[in-house]
């Protein structure tokens, strides 16, 4: 082969290469947008609920109230009759199954609802007032354009008479999407219109920060240890060689773990925040102990010798110049290993996270879910109102993630640019 | 006739091991007070292990083994039982290549004085800083940023800033290894020129590759060669005139 | 004798180095033993051909110069080599100066007369014959690196003197036996000091090649001998 022929060859070698490369980024892109464009596709919905117009005639009578009644008194009232009364108004029911269809256009929350909103006005005592009251999961869903109506009507969800009221408020333009928050301020529900991630998100919450109080500190401390201070010999390198095995081992197992120490013999409450903390601690542990020990080797040993030439102990030169050097890889490896432990599901499912919570936790202790776990829950579900839910908490779930990989890689530059 | 400065450090039968390798061999090494010794050599040949053993920072490395005697004014240091901490305070170091640390020019000089209790108070420490400076001719170059980070500094200052930071902990010895190695000349000039000034207050050793640099700021030269030691005294008749043929073979360029 | 440098340029420049201070020194020593000649022989024609050797020794000195100069620049020089260095140049400066004196004794030659009496030509070639056995004699040293042999020259540095005082004696004496000589005597006494002077110059160099070789200045004034008043 000629210099010439060798040259080409290797020019075209490198540009083969490059050309992989670009394909291959150019398929996981591919993947990534697909997957997006999937999720958002179905979850964007979800942040709207719809809502119907209603006159609510807060009748005094049949509320039994006073002006200036109570808190406690307006709570123990019966707002049933209002309510009925308020829904049915909205179109003629000519016998009791149309006015049973009638109502099933509206949450079951309705009096709920309508309750709600007397106790942020009690002026309205003996008013009318127009409500926007949540619709019904199946109205909520033919409003998105989810169900088909051109089925027989046996086979739909919705009756004739059903989708005759629905056409005509939809002509009369009662019939609105507004911003769901019950989305985010409420726990889980049997009724899709009605439920939320609220206490998914507090139950995630808990457990993350839960882990990260206790995995942080005896990570940091447990590296620091291992790295600067234990001698080398034949027991710290079993110990290193078994912490990134422990890093390596699914994530099941520590439910596993969890379930027979912490549930079984300990007895914490199950499905609880503080055991999810705890066993997502146990998980994230070696996962940070690995990068923090990188960090720590990767300062160089002049630093230290600078440090001890100085007059520095030793303990002084480990925590004034090189844990500080050590924290941006340290910071950023911790935040990369709470984002996975926040998506783990697993272990949580193992420990009980499972159950149908409704009510948000207010202390780590209560039982709640945690957001994969509800993604999981709901997946599970029939009804078609909950498939735009899951999307949209998968959703939630990924701009966390991404928000706290942003925060590491932000973190890692403004330390490193500080330091030198 | 000259005035023979005192004994400062005095080295008896000090042999140096790493794990099976001996790195010294029965060095008997005098240091004068106030005087600057140079340690020359070819590479491996034990030059830095020796200074590294008067302030024990070979003690940082596991496998390193020194027996024999190394006295500091009449008193031993290589006791099991002697604070490191407050030797180091005492005998000073100064780096190959210059390792500020990542902190600011202020915090890289007020560090050593803090850790050793020596500075109390806010201008205590101003003082000593704005001394340490002074003393290694940084402080006009940097006195108005002094909240800016060592390690943005050039770097001859950074070596500079080494040479401060040994200062300000008040030691009576600097140990320098080869500190102009990674300098250009104006910057190596510069801290020549500091040596010179430097030890009307302390004793300094040198180790360095440079023979000419020798010459230039010492007034005892010590020529190593595997591990040994093979000729000491005055720098002048080392190099104008050694006893060993050894000696002369090194600094004539005769390596073979 | 020791090794070499590593870098082979420096050890042939240092060897080109002596080798020119050799040469130079030969040619001077042949120069002085053909200017005796003259002298001796009262030889008027080989007086210009001794002066042309004088310009070859001058040629040798700016060589040797220019020489060291690259050598400290580029090399730095440390001990034996330093003083090899420096001792080249005092000694091709001495050597230079024997060279011009014996260049000035053969135009002496010119205006002697043929019949000098054989006891002052004898006391003159004596006085020649040591002078310039004793710059063959340091040139040897100087080659052999033998410090003795050094030494020794720069010890008979007394008995030049005496041999100088007893030929100085005999011219004076021609001199004042008839007025008509004083002319070409006062060339005589200049040759005769010249001589002299040829000699110290010798035991400089004879000082410079123990310092070369010992590394130590030779200790003690020189040998003196006996001194002219004028």
């Amino acid at each position: 082969m000629t210099k010439e022929q060798r040259l080409k060859k290797r020019h075209n070698a490198e540009k083969r290469f490059r050309l992989y490369g670009l394909a291959s980024i150019f398929f996981a892109l591919l993947f990534v947008l697909i997957l997006v464009h999937n999720i958002f596709s179905k979850g964007s919905s979800a942040f709207m609920k719809t809502a119907i117009n209603v006159e609510v005639f807060f009748d005094k009578d049949l509320l039994e109230l006073e002006l200036g009644a109570t808190e406690d008194e307006i709570l123990e009232a019966d707002f049933f009759d209002i309510t009925i009364e308020s829904l049915l108004n909205v179109y003629l029911a000519k016998n009791v199954d149309e006015e049973d269809a009638l109502i099933e256009l509206f949450t079951t929350d309705a009096e709920i609802e309508i309750k709600t909103a007397f106790l942020n006005n009690k002026n309205l005592l003996g008013k009318k007032i127009n409500l926007e009251i949540t619709a019904s999961d199946d109205i909520d869903q033919l409003h998105k354009g989810n169900y088909p109506r051109n089925l027989p009507e046996d086979r739909r969800r919705i009756s004739d008479f059903q989708l005759k009221i629905y056409d005509e408020l939809v002509e009369n333009k009662t019939i609105t999407k507004n911003f769901n928050n019950y989305f985010f301020k409420n726990g889980d529900s049997r009724d899709p219109e009605i439920a939320g991630i609220g206490g998914a998100l507090v139950g995630s919450f808990y457990s993350i920060l839960i882990c990260l109080l206790l995995a942080f500190p005896v990570a940091v401390l447990a590296s620091i240890y291992l790295e600067e201070f234990a001698p080398k010999n034949k027991i710290t390198d079993f110990i290193e060689i078994n912490i990134n095995n422990l890093a390596a081992v699914p994530s099941i197992v520590y439910g596993l773990l969890a379930l027979q120490i912490l549930l079984a013999t300990i007895q914490l409450p199950r499905s609880t925040p503080l055991v999810a903390g705890i066993t997502l601690a146990l998980m994230t542990l070696p996962r940070i102990i690995i990068p923090c020990r990188a960090s720590l080797k990767a300062v160089p040993p002049s630093i230290r010798e600078g440090a001890l030439a100085v007059g520095a102990s030793k303990f002084q030169s480990v925590f004034h110049h090189v844990v500080p050097l050590a924290l941006p890889g340290t910071l950023s490896g911790t935040i990369i290993g709470l984002a996975q432990a926040l998506g783990e599901t697993a272990p949580l499912i193992l420990i009980g996270m499972v159950a149908f919570v409704v009510d948000i936790p207010s202390t780590p202790i209560d039982p709640s879910s945690s957001l994969p776990v509800q993604v999981y829950l709901w997946s599970e579900s029939a009804e078609r109102g909950f498939v735009e839910k899951t999307s949209a908490t998968i959703m939630m779930l990924l701009s966390f993630l991404i928000v706290m990989n942003f925060l590491a890689v932000y973190l890692r530059q403004k330390f490193e640019k500080r330091w030198n | 006739m000259e005035l023979m400065n005192n004994i400062k450090i005095k080295s008896k039968n000090l042999n140096v091991y790493y794990g099976e390798k001996q790195a010294l061999f029965d060095v008997n090494l005098d240091l004068n007070e106030k005087e600057v010794t140079a340690l020359i050599g070819p590479s491996g040949c034990g030059k830095s292990t020796f200074i590294r053993c008067i302030n024990r920072m070979n003690d940082v490395i596991d496998i390193c083994k020194v027996s024999g005697n190394i006295e500091i004014d009449g008193v031993e240091i290589n006791d099991k039982n002697l604070d490191v901490v407050s030797l180091r305070e005492r005998v000073g170091m100064v780096f190959q290549k210059p390792n500020p640390f990542p902190k600011s020019i202020y915090d890289n000089i007020s560090y050593g004085p803090k850790i050793h209790g020596k500075g109390e108070t806010k201008s205590e420490l101003d003082e000593i800083v704005e001394n340490s400076l002074k003393k290694a001719a940084l402080w006009e170059e940097v006195k108005d940023r002094l909240d800016e980070p060592g390690t943005g500094l050039s770097g001859g200052q950074q070596q500079r800033l080494c040479i401060a930071r040994a200062i300000s902990v008040n030691p009576e010895v600097i140990l320098m290894d080869e500190p102009c190695s990674a300098l250009d000349p104006i910057a190596t000039a510069k801290i020549e020129e500091l040596i010179d000034e430097l030890k009307k207050t302390y004793t300094i050793v040198i180790v360095t590759h440079s023979m000419a640099q020798a010459v230039r700021v010492s007034q005892k030269t010590g020529f190593f060669h595997l591990g040994k030691l093979i000729e000491v005294g005055k720098t002048e008749k080392i190099f104008k005139n050694p006893d060993n043929k050894m000696t002369q073979d090194y600094i004539t360029g005769r390596f073979g | 004798m020791s090794n070499e440098h590593t870098v082979k340029s420096y050890e042939e420049e240092l060897r080109y180095l002596i080798d020119s201070v050799i040469k130079m020194g030969s040619l001077t020593e042949s120069q002085m033993i053909d200017s005796m000649d003259a002298i001796i022989k009262v030889d008027k024609d080989s007086i210009d051909k001794i002066i042309k050797s004088d310009e070859e020794i001058n040629k040798f000195r700016s060589k040797i110069d220019t020489q060291i100069m690259t050598l400290l620049v580029k090399r730095a020089p440390m001990a034996i080599d330093l003083r090899e260095t420096i001792s080249s140049l005092k000694i091709s400066q001495d050597l230079e100066r024997i060279g011009d004196l014996s260049k000035s004794n053969a135009k002496k030659v010119k205006p002697l007369p043929l019949d000098l009496p054989d006891e002052l030509l004898g006391n003159l070639k004596r006085l020649g014959d040591l002078v310039i056995k004793q710059l063959n004699d340091v040139l040897d040293s100087f080659v052999n690196k033998n410090y003795d042999k050094a030494k020794e020259v720069w010890e008979k540095d007394e008995q030049v003197d005496d041999l100088t005082y007893i030929a100085m004696e005999s011219v004076i004496d021609f001199l004042s036996k008839d007025k008509k000589n004083l002319d070409f005597s006062t060339h005589l006494i200049f040759a005769t000091k010249n001589l002299e002077r040829a000699g110290d110059h010798i035991t400089n160099i004879a000082e410079s090649i123990c310092y070369l070789i010992k590394g130590e200045y030779l200790k003690g004034s020189r040998p003196k001998g006996k001194v002219i008043q004028q």
